[in-house]
């Protein structure tokens, strides 16, 4: 997929340069500098905003609306039903009842309400930062990750080689015991992280993974 | 109050801020059952997060804190100046400096020592060019300016090392690396970091006697017997060595080293030697007490240590500063 996203011209968000690629349309996510978007829509030009998806409704909702933003609605409902389809598949798997935990870079956690929660959910598993009453993504002190028992750790990698004492958290001795004893690991990767139709890939990876680990639907 | 009894009061308030920093954390454990966790009995969760995550924080917090409090002491006698202290000279920003060069270069993958070395070079590097910019026994104003120069050098340079870096979790690590936390240590960084500190505390010990003939100034030590030079390199090598080794691991942690020095100094007389055991002693209840109080204040938000000991330092600077304005000439 990278190859084909190399013919696209690579902008740094700076008003200037995409004014003067003179779009039809600016496609943004709502984190997108305030200033810079204002400033294009006061040029004349068209920015529709995405909010990052935390959950599948989000992620159906951002499909439909890139239907309609760009005049291909139903292209858009292909791609919404074959999303469905797939949702409903994963939905008739049994749940396997193992609670997962998200241990990223810097002791941060998924609690509900976010992307990862929903992941977790719609791979049969129980997500422990929700099951602990957390919303959002918030740091997970290591003593409660540890006390929270959990049968798989779903841990960060980082995005490039380049050193960082963010992720010494992972190969901590605590969380290396977790995994030896038994605990699971499975390290995110770009699935996880945008919700898109491609999201449904980390799920079967993590469905996938905790199968293999714990026996098919065993308890 | 004696000596001795001094020193066992110090010693009886580290003993007790080390059992209630192991006692304190964001897992809700009762007394009992964590001290029987601490031995290995108990559910196997418990066990670890005592024997892996909470014994290794305490360990680090009495040591760093003696560290700290110790050079402290060291430093203000050797240059017989009330104001210097690892923090604010900018020797523990300079090893930080040095720790991120190793860690970010990636030098630390391959030999884990390269961290506390890299850390040790940073300090070497900033406690010579202190004594070069400052000269050996000039006032107060210069030797404060050089350290802030070469303090704020060292941290302009570790920002620029962690924004540069493509990592893009590290610019996220300036407020550690500037702040200092003891907070998901383990064992390994135990293991990293004492041997470096110990090493440092038996300079720093025996430069002791120098230090006490150095009071009566350097022409004075030297008639005295006692070697100039070698008091220097026994200071200079030991505070670099035990801070670069405490903040490899755990950060730069301001203030330690000039608070405690101040509130035992009147304690102890006005003998350099006394005061560097009792400084350790005391730097290390301070920051063990310090990280309770993080961990109190707001469990499982991971709050710096270094704010806290800032919050207790910088207001005790400013009235020290006032109180060396009022005395100089």
């Amino acid at each position: 997929m990278y190859a084909d996203a190399g013919v696209y011209r690579i902008n740094y968000g700076r008003a200037e340069e995409i004014f003067l690629m003179r779009p039809d349309v600016v496609l943004s996510g709502a984190f997108s500098k305030p200033t810079t978007v204002s400033m294009l829509r006061r040029l004349g030009i068209r920015v529709e905003l995405f909010e990052p998806a935390a959950s599948f409704a989000g992620i159906q909702a951002a499909i439909v609306k890139m239907g309609r933003v760009l005049g291909r609605r139903e292209a858009a409902a292909e791609v919404l039903s074959a999303f469905n389809k797939e949702v409903a598949e994963l939905a008739r798997q049994p749940a396997l009842g193992k609670r997962a935990a998200m241990y990223y870079a810097n002791s941060y956690t998924s609690g509900g309400e976010t992307l990862a929660a929903e992941i977790v959910k719609r791979a049969g598993l129980e997500n422990l930062g929700s099951q602990l009453g957390f919303t959002g993504t918030v740091k997970l002190p290591l003593e409660v990750l540890v006390m929270g028992r959990p049968d798989l750790i779903v841990g960060g990698r980082g995005m490039t080689k380049a050193k960082s004492r963010s992720f010494e958290i992972v190969n901590h001795p605590a969380v290396r015991a977790l995994t030896r004893n038994h605990a699971a690991l499975v390290l995110s990767d770009q699935y996880w992280i945008c919700g898109t139709p491609f999201t449904l890939r980390a799920v079967k990876n993590l469905a996938a993974t905790a199968r293999k680990a714990f026996g098919e639907g065993k308890r | 109050m004696t000596y001795r009894l001094l020193i066992a009061l110090l010693t009886a308030a580290m003993a007790l801020m080390f059992v209630v920093a192991l006692l304190v954390g964001p897992a809700k454990l009762d007394v009992v059952n964590s001290l029987m966790a601490l031995f290995g009995h108990g559910n196997q969760a418990a066990v670890l997060v005592m024997q892996e995550i909470r014994l290794p924080r305490a360990i680090l917090g009495m040591t760093i804190g003696a560290t700290l409090g110790l050079s402290g002491a060291a430093l203000q006698g050797y240059l017989r100046n009330p104001l210097a202290d690892p923090g604010v000279l900018g020797i523990s920003a300079s090893a930080s400096l040095g720790a991120v060069l190793a860690l970010y270069t990636g030098l630390a993958a391959i030999s884990s020592l390269a961290l506390p070395l890299g850390a040790m070079v940073g300090a070497v590097i900033s406690v010579v060019l202190i004594q070069a910019l400052a000269g050996s026994y000039t006032g107060t104003l210069s030797l404060i300016l050089s350290g802030v120069a070469v303090g704020s050098f060292a941290s302009a340079a570790t920002m620029l090392a962690l924004n540069l870096s493509p990592n893009p979790f590290a610019s996220l690590e300036i407020v550690f690396w500037m702040l200092g936390s003891l907070s998901d240590r383990s064992m390994e960084h135990v293991g990293l970091a004492v041997p470096f500190m110990a090493v440092g505390w038996v300079a720093l010990v025996a430069s002791a006697r120098g230090l006490d003939a150095l009071t009566l100034g350097g022409d004075v030590a030297n008639t005295l017997g006692a070697n100039v030079g070698r008091v220097r390199s026994l200071v200079v090598i030991g505070v670099a060595v035990a801070v670069g080794g405490a903040t490899s691991v755990a950060g730069s942690i301001g203030f330690v080293g000039l608070v405690v020095p101040h509130i035992l100094r009147p304690l102890v007389g006005q003998w350099p030697s006394r005061l560097l055991l009792a400084s350790a002693l005391g730097g290390a209840s301070l920051v063990l007490a310090a990280d309770v109080a993080v961990r109190m204040i707001a469990p499982g938000r991971d709050i710096k240590i270094g704010v806290l000991t800032a919050l207790i330092g910088a207001p005790f600077f400013v009235w020290l500063v006032m109180k060396t304005r009022r005395q100089m000439p």
